[in-house]
């Protein structure tokens, strides 16, 4: 009999559970009946404090309601909610949802902006797309979209996939199990730098052995101390690594370094079951067990732990790094911050939330989008222009001020004021300044930087590049970091569907290592080798459908002669999502050379290609300029360009013109004045 | 709150935009059938008088040209709802200079005129000095104690002059690096309404200089 059939049956328990927005418990009574009555009284007052619905919640926590911040010497709560002793030597790890939940609403929290994709996002998508926020639902599930955000992206340089994967609807993006990425494949490949919550930390936790790793691993579960370490101690990259050994449910514990921890849960079998103690057979399997650290709790067990409501920007890094590599490239201490950290702000001054989590992306048009019209003031135009998009109420606020936090007010002198409604203010502030080749760069979401390794590239894929001034979603012109997506697919009578990853990666590793692509290749596939997908591929298909490849805006297909063809498709388009950081300040800004600056026909914003120089060709490449991507009218945007030589030259005559009507002017009508004065 | 128009420290900017559009409408449309008006009124009752002539229409049209290519480049999408934005204010800019000229031409024209000036430029003396009729056939002045012809010469050569240095100079000093975004904003504004009083004005003088002038309309009476 299998060992999980065996398990299930000598689990002769009650199951308890509680739910609350996705949150499951599960407790086994079923040795100690009595006990475990207890255990359920206990939970059930627990859950009453903490992970209860969200109005309870406020009204039972333990709260101080204090500027001062609370010293947080706490005792710790495992995931059932008993408390810690770091002396017992099987103590099970700590929970932030028991611990925090003492006093934080946890499952108001859950629905935060970073713990809600996969949660809210399947309803969000046509909202988003149409910009329009559905006024039944409350804000905190409204802002579940958003404006298009940076993507996670598969990236299998081997099959030359990349593809940009979302679970928030948003245009351009594929939800991964469209490309057959389930949620626990989702976790082991990006969980290094998702926060947890959401589609990580599913049901399927709360199952019984041997129907998914779930269960063995533990949930990915918020864990709070990532963002909210004030010392430091918290280790995101102990945690990546934990995420790779599959002992989701020891991270917290481990990565605050409050211990240890010993074993795999990688290494056990699906249907292992630690319940049913040692396996004679296979001594060696044994779930992780942790050695917590003594020093760092005191006699009655409660640790001091340095939490802050306020994260440095440090803490924010680990996950939204970006660094520009490849030719050209500047050093590290070449560069500076945003002004705004060198101002002595941290990213949480104006990516403000409030319990719910919903940081505010400060984007224009996201007080519509959420319904919260306050974060109109935490715009770049809300704090250095006063302007929002709330409407007259907010003005009498002095929040909807210009000043806000002392931002300073900009003088723009001399820039016609059309700019700023035709430009956001990243157009000229924000970002590294535009080149004639797009720059290439690495994320800490698509290069998993900050996580220490000895195999990362420069020119690693997925191959991102920017700065491209697109327009944004509001309409007015931005620069971004743009993804060319590439992937395999069919061709259906529905349409094109991209293929699942795994199976592509079965198919074609051997037909186009023997095309020339070599375990190590970056970059975009040669024509002999995409040829040699496709004819891989081509047997799986079943009658109707037809092998694709999608890259370079193209669609790449095998013509009943077994010639390549490609054709443009708008499935295979760039992906982009707008650059908001570094802000550059003023002097340095587009612009403060003049005009010319952007208006002439050779400045990066219309000439500058939207590919890197890893990518080849020449500038006059068809489809690689801004001016190209942007699809706008060539003609006027050169005709704007050229009347910028003689704008001088007419300012000058204009002046003399005017002066000399002026002065005339003057001299009648003085003349008038005085022969009226002289007849009257 | 924001004021509803000007407090003399800020104005409302948005509420300005708005009410220009009614005011271009309500001005475009007005002025000629005011004008139309006058035409048949001075056409029954055989009056006519000129305050241009000679030379004077060429400027006249210079000027015109300039004040309608520039103003149906701006009010054209204004009117239709629309910002003034790309093809439309390229040509709005590029027809400038026409104005420029106009204005120029306009200026130095009446200034070849000093002793008009001196004695009103549409005084008898300036008038027969241009070889224009003075009097109608009955022998009555169809220049000197004219109010409507007065108003005409005022608003084709004082206001036409002023509003056009204004709406000029408005969008010149806006094209240097001297004021911020508030002043340039005001500037604007400035440069808006001036500009269709400007068109009112150019109207006038058009029609002084070309309709009024027109032997069928200043037709004296027979008997």
């Amino acid at each position: 009999m299998k060992r999980g059939t065996v398990g299930a049956i000598q689990r002769a328990r009650a199951r308890f559970r509680i739910s609350d927005f996705g949150f499951r418990i599960s407790v086994a009574v079923g040795r100690a009946p009595a006990a475990g009555l207890v255990c359920l009284a206990a939970l059930l007052s627990c859950c009453a404090e903490g992970f209860a619905s969200e109005p309870p919640e406020q009204a039972e926590l333990i709260r101080t309601d204090s500027r001062s911040p609370f010293v947080h010497r706490i005792g710790l709560y495992d995931e059932g909610g008993g408390a810690i002793n770091p002396a017992d030597k099987n103590a099970p790890p700590y929970s932030p949802r028991a611990t925090c939940g003492k006093c934080h609403e946890v499952g108001t929290i859950g629905h935060g902006w970073h713990f809600n994709a996969g949660v809210t996002g399947s309803t969000q998508g046509a909202a988003a797309a149409s910009g329009s926020a559905q006024e039944s639902e409350p804000p905190s599930v409204r802002t579940g979209t958003g404006r298009p955000g940076e993507p996670w992206i598969y990236t299998d340089a081997a099959t030359g996939t990349q593809i940009p994967l979302s679970f928030r609807g948003w245009p351009g993006t594929y939800r991964p199990e469209q490309i057959g990425l389930t949620a626990w494949e989702f976790a082991k490949s990006f969980g290094r730098h998702l926060p947890g919550g959401g589609v990580v930390f599913p049901s399927e936790v709360a199952d019984p052995p041997g129907v998914s790793r779930w269960p063995l691993a533990g949930g990915l579960d918020i864990d709070c101390m990532l963002c909210h370490s004030d010392d430091n101690r918290h280790d995101p990259a102990e945690r990546a690594k934990q995420i790779e050994r599959e002992n989701f449910r020891w991270i917290p514990t481990v990565s605050l370094g409050l211990a240890v921890v010993r074993g795999d849960t990688s290494k056990l079998p699906d249907d292992f079951d630690a319940s049913l103690g040692p396996n004679p057979d296979f001594p060696e399997q044994q779930p992780p067990r942790l050695e917590y650290d003594k020093s760092r709790f005191d006699a009655d067990h409660r640790v001091l732990l340095g939490i802050t409501k306020r994260p440095s920007a440090d803490r924010c890094y680990f996950c939204h790094s970006v660094r520009e590599v490849g030719e050209g490239a500047p050093q590290p201490w070449h560069t500076d911050d945003d002004v705004h950290l060198r101002a002595g702000m941290t990213c949480t001054d104006c990516h403000r939330n409030g319990i719910d989590h919903m940081i505010r992306r400060g984007y224009e048009g996201e007080p519509t989008r959420s319904g919260d019209a306050a974060a109109g003031t935490l715009t770049c135009r809300g704090c250095h222009l006063g302007e929002t998009a709330a409407g007259a109420a907010l003005l009498a606020d002095a929040t909807a001020r210009p000043g806000r936090l002392g931002a300073p007010t900009p003088l723009h002198a001399g820039l016609p004021s059309y700019h700023l409604e035709e430009l956001s203010c990243t157009a000229c502030h924000s970002g590294p300044a535009p080149g004639m080749a797009a720059k290439r760069f690495q994320t800490s979401l698509a290069h998993a930087l900050g996580i220490p390794t000895r195999t990362r590239h420069e020119l690693d894929d997925p191959a991102i590049v920017g700065p491209v001034f697109l327009k944004g979603a509001d309409g007015r012109l931005a620069p971004h970091r743009v993804l060319r997506p590439a992937m395999w697919g069919a061709r259906t009578a529905e349409g094109i569907a991209p293929l699942a990853v795994a199976k592509v990666a079965r198919m074609l590793r051997k037909p186009l290592a023997d095309a020339g692509r070599t375990p190590g290749s970056n970059g975009p596939l040669t024509p002999d080798q995409i040829t040699a997908g496709l004819k891989a591929i081509a047997p799986s298909m079943t009658a109707g459908e037809q092998a694709l490849y999608l890259a370079d805006e193209q669609a790449y297909s095998l013509a009943a002669d077994g010639s390549l063809v490609a054709v443009k498709d708008e499935r295979a388009k760039l992906y982009a999502w707008p650059i908001a950081h570094d802000v550059r300040p003023a002097a340095a800004s587009l612009g403060a050379g003049g005009c010319v600056d952007c208006h002439a026909d050779d400045a990066p914003l219309y000439a500058g290609r939207t590919v890197d120089a890893s990518a080849g060709g020449t500038g006059e490449a068809a489809g690689t300029t801004m001016l190209d991507a942007r699809g706008v009218d060539a003609a006027l945007a050169r005709s704007w360009n050229r009347s910028m030589h003689w704008r001088g030259a007419f300012k000058v005559a204009a002046c003399i013109g005017l002066g000399v009507v002026a002065w005339f002017a003057l001299a009648k009508g003085l003349t008038a004045c005085a022969n009226w004065m002289g007849r009257s | 709150m924001r004021p509803a128009v000007w407090d003399g420290f800020t104005f409302n900017e948005e509420f300005l935009s708005r009410l220009f559009q009614s005011i271009a409408a309500i001005a475009l449309i007005a002025t000629p059938l005011v004008l139309l008006g006058h035409f048949l009124w001075a056409r029954s009752s055989r009056r006519g008088a000129t305050c241009a002539g000679g030379n004077g229409r060429w400027t006249a049209g210079l000027l015109l040209l300039g004040v309608g290519a520039c103003g149906a480049a701006a009010l054209t999408p204004v009117l239709s709802g629309r910002e003034v934005r790309g093809w439309w204010l390229l040509a709005h800019v590029s027809a400038s200079p026409v104005l420029i000229l106009g204005l120029l031409g306009h200026a130095l024209r009446r200034a070849g005129h000093a002793p008009a000036a001196k004695a009103g430029a549409c005084s008898e003396q300036a008038v027969g000095d241009r070889g224009e009729p003075v009097v109608d056939p009955s022998g009555e002045s169809v220049v000197g104690g004219r109010r409507d012809g007065r108003v005409g010469c005022v608003c084709g050569g004082g206001c036409t002059l002023t509003l056009g240095v204004l709406t000029a100079a408005s969008s010149l000093l806006s094209m240097g690096t001297v004021f911020g975004q508030e002043t340039m904003a005001l500037l604007l504004q400035v440069h808006r309404y001036c500009g269709v009083l400007l068109c009112v004005a150019a109207m006038i003088h058009g029609y002084g200089a070309f309709v009024r002038g027109t032997r069928w309309v200043g037709r004296p009476a027979r008997d």
